[in-house]
């Protein structure tokens, strides 16, 4: 059985079913939409789950949907975001999770390096290979946001959110996902092997998410001036008999609590106020933070009237990054703590105590959003990790990568 | 195998190519060969000689530092793309197409060609005939055994219809039934006009299925001559000593032909009873010989490139 003369398949002769091939001339890396989408049509058909991998999502599908008719039959009738929030917060773990493990094999991995080289070999562009690759390794986000959708469904209709406001949140998970995959695959294209890759890629996502908000901590005495503390109280020492007497046993029938003496505390201590303002752009750049400045502003105090649920989680990372972004008050920066003889004077009059937190809560609640930031950093990560790739898929290599033999 | 013929009709050409890692390490110091259109070369030297990183060049997957290449008239200096196109490059390792069949694998490289979806089922189906997979070829490739993976990582490279076709160490591990399967395919291509270039550590994996071989040992192919002497294994004799210096002397003293080599020098000896009479002759004058016997083509054979000749 001579395997060759039976069929002249590989022949010189010219297929006569083949397009005509024009000249390619240089050295091209730019992307082509048809050459993406073939690269990535390649990888997920290399890819395409067992029938254990599609046990497994089935049993995931199952668990998701018990989840959400429970969560509907227990909860009760109000507005509540919780569980929208919750779905986000899982198609957005998971995304950063599975995605860029998925890219950070994609490129050294064993049974990877000898399929892309015949790639290589093709009319493929280095653009081609890098976007069809990321598109491929992205897509498992969208598995996951459309396992979900029942379940967002129906949490969407209670959470008081408009379309647009979940379609803008949505987007900008799968771009944080999209570029957490892209930083996959650019360590993929970097490091020799699979385990450097993937763990590499782990640790960048964990720096973008944790490191920021350490940094925010540790930087924050760099920026802190000391102030004095000047809270007041009452003056026990100087009080007559009459004030005392009411003082101790809290009866205002006789005395003005407004004429009770007060002095401002003797030791005075110094203690740090950071000017958070000025590095509140370490919390903006984080990627869970532009998912909170990218939701919509609901208000401390009016959200009913507004028909919103009450603030959840996103409304709470919101609130809390205005706080930092605002900075110290002119009384936080004086040093004025507390007040025990005008909390008196209030109490007296049956009036609450107002210190203004509530107020400065619902400034910081309605205080603008700030996503700018944050897109930059993604975008900018994004295009980066992108050209690292394109370089190192780009034949003829200038040289050879250490430590490897590259078919 | 025969000497190189030269004309028209050159598939490969290539002149005084540097680059790669530098002489020993695998690298390319000064390769010239020539591979002419419907013939099978092969690319023969040890371990570390810079098979790999000449094929990588030839076949503009890497930059070459100096020299110059021509691959089906095309230069990979000033036009990579068109060299690749040109050229059907088989690694050393086949990667895995995991899930997908061996058909698919082979219609979406064609559809990478740019071939139409028609065509490149077409030319899937012969090229699967061709290599021997046409009863695997609805297989995921993930469950293909060694044998057909190496030839799957083929037919990929034969989808291109390519003019040149080169393949890394394609008999390295392969038992003699595959190698024969493998020398009908390989003389398939070459009828057909396919110009194929393959490298081998040791000449007699690949001595049934080629028409010429070049020598590179420590980046640096050798001439016809020296090609055929490296290649000859059968007149040529190792003689180790303790003492190369007073071999060497003796040798010079004598007027006798002799290479230098790492490991001692090596005799040219045209049979038997002439090595029997070298051994003596050199015993009798006072060689300290521990090891005496035939050279094989690779490994001790390597030229001495340091002190030779």
């Amino acid at each position: 059985m001579t395997l060759v003369d039976q069929n002249p398949a590989p022949s010189a002769a010219p297929d006569p079913a083949s397009s005509p091939r024009p000249r390619v001339k240089g050295n091209p890396w730019l992307p082509t939409p048809s050459g993406v989408w073939l690269v990535t049509g390649i990888e997920l058909r290399r890819r395409r789950p067992t029938v254990k991998g599609w046990i497994f999502y089935g049993l995931l599908l199952a668990a998701i949907l018990g989840l959400g008719i429970l969560l509907a039959v227990v909860s009760g009738d109000e507005k509540t975001s919780m569980p929208m929030e919750l779905v986000l917060v899982l198609v957005l773990g998971a995304g950063m999770l599975i995605a860029p493990s998925l890219a950070a094999t994609s490129i050294n991995g064993d049974s990877s390096e000898g399929v892309l080289a015949p790639l290589q070999m093709t009319r493929l562009t280095a653009g081609d290979l890098a976007l069809g690759k990321l598109i491929a390794s992205w897509v498992i986000a969208f598995a996951v946001l459309l396992t979900m959708t029942p379940f967002l469904v129906y949490a969407f209709t209670r959470s008081g959110w408009h379309w647009d406001e979940l379609l803008t949140v949505i987007g900008v998970i799968l771009l944080v996902v999209l570029t957490s995959t892209a930083i996959g695959l650019a360590w993929s294209s970097l490091a020799a092997r699979a385990v450097a890759s993937v763990s590499l890629a782990h640790l960048t996502t964990g720096a973008l998410l944790l490191g920021t908000l350490l940094a925010f901590v540790f930087v924050q005495p760099l920026v802190s001036e000391t102030v004095k503390d000047t809270s007041s109280y009452v003056d026990y020492e100087a009080l007559t008999e009459e004030q005392l007497y009411a003082y101790e046993n809290w009866d205002w029938s006789e005395v003005d609590p407004a004429t009770l003496p007060c002095v401002t505390s003797q030791d005075q201590w110094e203690y740090p106020v950071a000017h958070t303002e000025q590095i509140a752009w370490l919390l903006l750049a984080n990627p869970v933070v532009l998912i909170g400045e990218s939701s919509p502003i609901i208000s401390y105090d009016t959200w009913e009237e507004d028909g919103r649920a009450a603030p959840g989680l996103f409304a709470e990372i919101h609130r809390a990054v205005s706080d930092a972004r605002i900075g110290p008050s002119e009384a936080d920066l004086a040093g004025q703590q507390y007040d025990e003889c005008a909390m008196l004077v209030a109490e007296a009059n049956g009036e609450r105590y107002d210190d203004g937190w509530e107020d400065q809560q619902e400034v910081n609640s309605v205080y603008p959003r700030a996503p700018w930031i944050g897109l930059g950093v993604q975008v900018l990560l994004l295009i980066g990790s992108l050209w690292i790739v394109i370089a190192r898929l780009r034949v003829p290599y200038k040289k050879l990568r250490q430590g490897t033999r590259v078919a | 195998m025969t000497a190189t013929t030269t004309g028209a009709g050159e598939a490969v050409l290539a002149h005084g190519v540097a680059g790669g890692a530098g002489a020993g390490a695998g690298g390319v110091v000064e390769a010239t060969l020539t591979v002419p259109a419907a013939t099978v070369t092969a690319l023969i030297g040890p371990v570390g000689a810079g098979k790999t990183a000449l094929l990588r060049m030839l076949a503009g997957r890497a930059r070459a530092e100096a020299g110059d290449i021509r691959i089906a008239g095309e230069d990979p200096a000033t036009d990579p793309a068109a060299v690749r196109a040109a050229v059907g490059w088989v690694p050393e390792q086949p990667g895995s197409w995991g899930a997908a069949t061996c058909r698919r694998a082979l219609t979406l490289t064609g559809l990478a060609h740019d071939q139409r979806a028609a065509a490149a089922r077409e030319r899937a189906a012969a090229v699967l005939d061709a290599v021997g997979l046409a009863d695997v070829a609805d297989r995921p490739a993930r469950s293909l055994a060694r044998v057909h993976r190496a030839r799957l990582a083929l037919a990929v490279a034969l989808m291109g219809d390519p003019p040149v076709v080169m393949l890394d160490a394609p008999a390295a591990d392969l038992d003699p039934r595959g190698r024969d399967d493998l020398r009908r395919i390989l003389r398939g291509l070459a009828k057909a006009g396919t110009a194929v270039l393959i490298s081998a550590r040791d000449p007699d994996e690949v001595d049934e299925m080629i028409d010429d071989a070049v020598y590179i040992a420590d980046g640096s192919t050798l001439d016809e001559q020296g090609t055929l002497r490296a290649l000859d294994p059968r007149s040529r004799y190792l003689v180790e000593s303790l003492d190369d210096g007073a071999v060497r002397a003796l040798l010079d003293a004598s007027h006798v032909d002799y290479e230098p080599v790492r490991d001692g020098v090596i005799l040219r000896l045209d049979d038997a009873d002439e090595a029997a009479q070298a051994l003596a002759w050199l015993v009798r004058n006072g060689v300290p010989v521990h090891r005496f016997g035939l050279a094989g083509a690779s490994g001790r054979a390597v030229p001495d490139g340091g002190s030779g000749s």
